[in-house]
């Protein structure tokens, strides 16, 4: 069985990543529609439709204000097989100061109604404004904030960057990070 | 080969924790979260500063998270009922939950747990008369619930079950005996990726044990994800006479583990 | 990237006697090239993609023959996480057999973790081997060829070591470190007994996983023979002597300390690993 899954994903793994100079490669396409392969990865190096952000340039713009920041980091979640009484904290989330968190929406499949709903945040979020700036991010070689951000694209807006370095690549410059509430629709 | 030490050993890299330390060192975040895991445990009983009553050894600076070594020792010889264990910042805290018969001696207990975060370490010890105390250490160490196995399902699951048993000193009737269990068990904590095939391997883990002597209960002990795998106590108690140390260990499968062990006789 | 040519044909960079930063992007093991008439042959890719693509471009400055094969020597990733670099080659990338599972098991964390001492995307992506070795396999550069054993658990539980059979020059990947401080990930006497086994070879020569780029063989055996064995002996007493882990950690094998660089980095998880794998004895 392992067999198997090694010769099925070595096509995979055997992506010619170039030598990145910003996270993303060229050699990963930007596929059609949303991404429904495995969430952690190579990610693409462009997003059509918006801008790839590197962390200098994001430090600036955050620094100008009147930047939606969302954040699309999967949640952790509670192992199966832990007892129903066990005690389960995760400690918190930590991400850029100021994001707003919602973690699956950067999933390949939603739901419609998960859709609609991320479809009204963002509304409330920019005001209705569709060229108000939304960054998208969540980890590096993750895809689920290029899945989002090219959701935010397809809902109209104009304005919209992702960047790639996640939580990671801000912390690693020196940014402080904060915690973090996931937010997600009622009946999710 | 058993178990392979994995947090940072990169025979050429002692690699720097996983988790951001910023945060888990800052001190308001730290009480903020022990006061939610404390009522979240011990409901609204109050728990009183420990330091006059227990000790907790913990290493400052972890060498491996997924294998923390830990020490609660009691200051004074008290009527102890109970003894948890909390790992601060683990997404699963509670360690470990010893309540003691009759014949324990509760003097020094040892575990080795894994740490996912720097974080502090509450061990809160629970009195016959019901009053709790507490204290706390700060243990740097990180990556400990994520760390990946170093085997596979099938490897870590050989000897399953197997137990020894060390005497730390000698017999005596009537004299405490403070031993050393040894139980094989992977403990898998359910949020290990094998990144190939991209499936978690299940949590299974040893989620109680009970230890008697000579059919008297010495204590029944809970454990979870926090518990490093082939769990290790040390523990004393008071045999009156030669006899049998019966531990029945159980884990999340409910598989069962039986084992019997001569005091003073030669320990397998 | 510096090489220098061991023996003939045989390239090695010096790794420097570090861990992993931002600045040395994890150059810390000896890792080179063996050149035969038709073909090249990588022993040890190197520790992140920078380290890699440097040794390729030193390769090149050196020899335009096909790069055929990069020997993957185990898993960790100061040996191998510089093999994306070489993919344009089309090589086949040579391992131990176990070395798949150890990749698929810690890879992404390794790559998680370089990536957070690099800097992002630095450490490049996990690349497995294709052609895996059992128990020994022969690689045929023309007219040079490369004997390679698999080893059962030593310092990993997927170390390879290779005999440039021209030469005689044992490449030994971390079964031997000099002046660095061992590091045991594997199986302490199953280390011992393989540094025994590979002394009756008949190598003069041998380029370890760590330290001077060349040593005389099987001289340099004698002090990482000594360390671990002192590590076990010290920590059987301290298991008979009831002396808890956390404390062994501290005492065993400090006779050993001014002898090996980054020894207090290593040494105390030598000791736990060691006293993990001896108290079931």
């Amino acid at each position: 069985m392992r067999g198997i899954f090694l010769r099925l994903l070595l096509p995979f793994l055997l992506f010619a990543a170039s030598v990145p100079a910003a996270a993303g490669s060229e050699h990963v396409p930007e596929p059609q529609g949303y991404w429904q392969g495995p969430i952690h990865g190579p990610v693409p190096a462009t997003i059509t439709g918006g801008t790839v952000l590197d962390t200098a340039v994001l430090a600036q713009m955050l620094a100008g204000g009147g930047v939606v920041l969302l954040d699309v980091a999967e949640a952790t979640h509670r192992p199966s097989g832990l007892p129903g009484g066990t005690l389960w904290l995760p400690p918190p989330h930590r991400d850029i100061p100021g994001s707003v968190w919602i973690p699956d929406v950067g999933r390949g499949v939603i739901s419609p109604d998960f859709a609609a709903w991320f479809r009204a945040r963002l509304a409330a979020l920019t005001g209705s404004d569709r060229d108000r700036r939304i960054v998208v991010y969540c980890h590096p070689n993750c895809w689920m904030s290029w899945n989002a951000a090219r959701r935010v694209i397809n809902d109209g807006y104009r304005a919209v960057f992702w960047y790639p370095g996640g939580v990671e690549g801000w912390e690693h410059a020196g940014h402080p990070t904060a915690v973090a509430n996931p937010e997600q629709p009622a009946t999710h | 080969m058993r178990k392979l030490l994995l947090c940072a050993l990169l025979c050429g890299s002692a690699m720097l924790p996983l988790a951001s330390a910023q945060a888990q060192d800052d001190a308001a975040a730290r009480a903020q979260r022990w006061q939610a895991l404390r009522h979240a445990i011990f409901g609204n009983r109050p728990v009183q500063d420990g330091r006059d009553v227990l000790t907790l050894q913990a290493p400052y600076r972890a060498q491996d998270a997924a294998l923390v070594p830990v020490a609660v020792i009691m200051n004074h010889p008290m009527a102890v009922k109970g003894l948890y264990l909390v790992i601060d910042n683990n997404p699963s805290p509670l360690a470990a939950h010893f309540t003691f018969g009759p014949d324990a001696d509760p003097r020094e207990i040892r575990l080795r747990v894994r740490v996912n975060d720097y974080t502090d370490v509450h061990a809160v010890v629970e009195l016959q008369n019901g009053a709790l105390y507490s204290v706390a250490d700060y243990v740097k160490a990180a990556g400990g619930c994520s760390a990946p196995t170093g085997q596979s399902e099938a490897e870590a699951l050989q000897g399953l079950g197997e137990m020894k048993l060390r005497l730390l000193n000698a017999y005596a009737p009537g004299s405490p005996l403070q031993v050393k269990l040894l139980i094989r068990h992977p403990d898998f904590n359910g949020m290990q990726m094998d990144q190939l095939t991209r499936l978690v391997t299940p949590a299974r883990f040893i989620d109680s044990t009970e230890v008697s002597y000579n059919g008297t209960k010495v204590f029944h002990l809970e454990t979870g994800i926090s518990l490093s795998s082939d769990p290790a106590i040390t523990f004393g108690f008071v045999p009156k006479a030669v006899g049998e140390l019966q531990v029945v260990a159980r884990d999340s499968d409910q598989t069962v583990f039986r084992h019997d062990f001569a005091v003073p006789g030669p320990s397998s | 990237m510096r090489l220098s040519q061991e023996a003939p044909g045989i390239h090695i960079r010096h790794g420097v006697t570090q861990d992993a930063t931002a600045g040395n992007d994890d150059a810390i093991a000896n890792i080179g090239c063996v050149i035969g008439r038709d073909a090249v042959a990588v022993m040890d890719p190197g520790g992140s993609l920078d380290d890699g693509e440097s040794l390729r471009r030193a390769i090149r400055e050196i020899t335009g023959l096909p790069i055929r094969y990069v020997v993957m020597s185990h898993v960790h990733p100061d040996h191998v996480f510089g093999a994306a670099a070489f993919l344009p080659e089309h090589p086949i990338f040579v391992g131990h057999a176990r070395l798949p599972q150890a990749l698929a098991l810690r890879g992404a964390y390794y790559r998680k973790m370089l990536d957070r001492i690099l800097g992002p995307d630095r450490a490049g992506p996990v690349v497995m081997p294709t052609q895996l070795v059992r128990d020994s396999a022969t690689l045929d550069l023309g007219n040079r060829v490369l004997d390679l054993t698999a080893h059962p658990p030593a310092h990993t539980d997927c170390d390879l070591s290779v005999i440039d059979r021209q030469t005689g020059t044992l490449l030994t990947g971390d079964l031997l470190f000099v002046n660095r401080v061992p590091s045991l990930d594997g199986n302490l006497n199953g280390w011992l007994a393989q540094l025994a086994a590979m002394q009756s070879l008949g190598s003069r020569r041998a380029v370890p996983g760590h330290g001077p780029v060349q040593v005389d063989w099987p001289a340099a055996a004698a002090d990482i023979t000594r360390y671990l064995t002192v590590l076990l002996t010290e920590t059987r007493q301290a298991i008979d002597r009831n002396v808890p882990i956390s404390q062994a950690a501290y005492t065993v094998a400090q006779s050993e300390r001014s002898r090996w660089q980054l020894f207090d980095a290593y040494n105390p998880r030598n000791v736990t690993v060691a006293y993990q794998q001896l108290e079931w004895e």
